[in-house]
């Protein structure tokens, strides 16, 4: 029977009734997503700007704590490190101490416990620093046990080595009491200490560091050179624009510099809290605009009740009613979050270059931004939808 | 028999009740063309309502295509006024922001049928009122008659069993009245719907099978005994 036919409509065609309800007052639908949009466009440009400027104020704590430089040659660089160069750099005000390491190609298989031969070996690719003694003040290594190489070790030749702690538990090494070995290949080393951590060149974790003066014994290619600067603070970036003139004054190119320095934690306390300070401010634009679509889709549904009545004398259920105005309520929010997202990425943008900063926002802002639009207009349509669908058929006509 | 109305009673709540019919009884059978005539205030457009399943009853049965209101469901309702009844109203409610074949398109919007369907029904609908050529224009610059049988058209989207027309010529000028009694006639003699028309026009009343003459929420007379 046909009457027991369902009185349904498709998703899409609530979605064009919806645009076309909208487009009944282009104005007014328009303003409204002005509306909506500078509420939330002033949400993307206050976290915007608060995380532009805080990201300045934690480069600035950078800049002033900063006071590590690592110097490194490039791949395909045979630079070699003159001592005299060593020494200018050394002597260069507000550096306090420097080391020269080398690398040796990633691959070298260290293994530990009675030889790479033995049943019991464990055989590991890692990292071989080859070093100065003073390598280890200078990137601030801790020790978990045992102590580093001193010139003794250096002028001996000896054939020793300290573990990065990462290495070490991978070779089951935890402590240095009864003198165990790795081997670099067939050749021998005793560990004599192992380092839990390091102010910077975290490649030391990882690897192991023999003296430069053993390194000669081992078969294998030294892939860069680096050298690790202790700076004074305010020195650091000044020496940074430097150091390689200085160590390689004929091909300073192919030194690569990089600037460390302790993680800033207090920039990143003051950066999170003036995100706080923006989203709390922000709400309440975003709460004003919700209550002006909240106000416009009440007038909407005021105004449009024959065209209510109407729908329900084709059919329309209460359903169909409260869900066409839901999603134009929806939308208004949707298109408000979408402009207001355009404008507030425009604004970081602006106010970053007047201001000379870096421009910074996370990725997920303006997504964000976009979706918090389609809810608050759909939260602020509720009211107006269900007051919309409980309208008398008969008497919505004959308003 | 498509309506049958018995001890029909309408009263709108209020801090004084208002009676608008008081047992009415009559039935319509199927492809028929009834008039309701009556002074206002008699309860013409309440019945219209009641039977349009817009306007809850007091007492009393409705049957309508087989379904009976007195005790069916809101969703029943429902589908009841999107498959088996069309409207046609004073106030024409065409929607200003749509097209003429817009507007009429939506009179099966609730039943399921394809947006392409719909549009070409639609301008089926509007080829046979006459007004095809006027498929693109927007309500604002259709006459009264062309606003009607736009109206029209719309109502018969949903094929339905029964058209209730609620003072379709009370807008209208004498030509265009004409011309709007002239489709509800079509429409009827081509095995259409049956037409309920309220009305205070002599010449609608004239134009319909027969008459239901109410005063007072009272049936007068018109009903066969």
């Amino acid at each position: 029977m046909r009457s027991r036919q369902r009185a349904r409509v498709a998703t899409a065609g609530l979605v064009r009734e919806a645009i076309h309800g909208l487009m009944a007052f282009p104005i007014r639908t328009a303003l409204t997503v002005i509306g909506i949009s500078v509420g939330l466009a002033a949400m993307v440009a206050s976290v915007g700007i608060s995380e532009s400027t805080g990201a300045n104020i934690a480069f600035r704590f950078f800049e002033a704590q900063a006071d590590h430089l690592l110097l490194r040659t490039r791949d395909t660089a045979t630079l070699e490190i003159r001592d005299d160069a060593l020494r200018d750099l050394r002597a260069y005000p507000g550096v306090q101490a420097v080391a020269l390491a080398s690398e040796f190609r990633e691959g070298q298989i260290v293994t530990a416990r009675g030889g790479p031969d033995s049943v019991d070996a464990v055989r590991i690719p890692a990292s071989v620093v080859a070093a100065q003694g003073s390598l280890f003040g200078v990137i601030g290594a801790s020790f978990t046990t045992g102590r580093p190489f001193d010139i003794g070790h250096v002028d001996r030749q000896a054939r020793v080595a300290v573990l990065g702690e990462d290495l070490a538990k991978r070779l089951g090494i935890w402590t240095i009491e009864g003198q165990p070995t790795v081997h670099i290949g067939d050749q021998e080393f005793s560990v004599i200490g192992i380092v839990g951590s390091v102010e910077f060149y975290d490649t030391v974790i990882d690897g192991l560091v023999i003296p430069e003066s053993a390194a000669g014994s081992l078969n294998a290619v030294r892939s860069s050179v680096i050298v690790a600067v202790d700076t004074e603070p305010a020195s650091t970036f000044l020496i940074a624009g430097v150091a390689n003139l200085v160590l390689a004054p004929t091909a300073p190119g192919d030194l690569t510099v990089s600037v460390a320095s302790r993680p800033p934690d207090v920039a990143a306390a003051i950066e999170s809290d003036i995100d706080s300070l923006a989203i709390a401010l922000t709400s309440v634009g975003v709460l004003v605009a919700a209550i002006s679509v909240a106000a416009v889709m009440t007038i909407n549904v005021t105004e449009r009740t024959s065209e209510i009545g109407l729908r329900r004398s084709l059919g329309a259920s209460k359903r169909h009613i409260a869900t066409q105005f839901l999603l134009e309520s929806a939308t208004v929010g949707l298109m408000g979050g979408l402009l207001g997202s355009m404008i507030g990425v425009g604004l970081v943008v602006g106010v970053a270059t007047v201001r000379d900063i870096e421009p910074v926002m996370s990725q997920e802002i303006p997504v964000f931004a976009i979706g918090l639009g389609a809810i608050v207009g759909t939260l602020a349509g509720i009211s107006p939808a269900i007051r919309a669908s409980r309208m008398a058929p008969a008497s919505s006509l004959r308003n | 028999m498509i309506i049958s109305v018995r001890d029909l009673h309408v009263t709108y709540e209020g801090p004084v009740p208002v009676q608008a019919v008081r047992g009415v009884t009559f039935h319509v059978e199927e492809g028929e063309f009834v008039s309701i005539v009556g002074p206002s205030g008699s309860g013409k457009s309440s019945i219209l309502y009641a039977l349009g399943a817009l306007l809850p009853q007091s007492a009393g049965q409705v049957m309508v295509g087989g379904v009976n209101l007195s005790n069916s469901s809101e969703s029943a309702r429902n589908e009841l006024r999107a498959h088996t009844i069309g409207f046609v109203f004073q106030e024409f409610h065409l929607l200003a922001r749509m097209s003429v074949l817009e507007n009429v398109a939506m009179g099966s919007l609730y039943t399921g049928v394809r947006p392409r369907k719909r549009e070409e029904l639609a301008l089926r609908l509007l080829d046979s009122v006459g007004i095809g050529q006027l498929a693109d224009a927007t309500p604002q610059r259709l006459s009264g008659g062309e606003k009607q049988r736009t109206a029209i058209a719309r109502a018969l989207m949903g094929s339905p069993r029964v058209l209730l027309c609620d003072e379709p010529s009370g807008n209208l000028d004498r030509e265009s009245t004409h011309n709007v009694i002239q489709v509800l006639n079509d429409i009827r003699l081509e095995g259409g719907p049956a037409v309920v028309v309220v009305t205070h026009d002599p010449e609608v009343q004239a134009a319909s099978d027969r008459a239901l003459t109410l005063r007072d929420g009272v049936l007068m007379r018109g009903e066969p005994q």
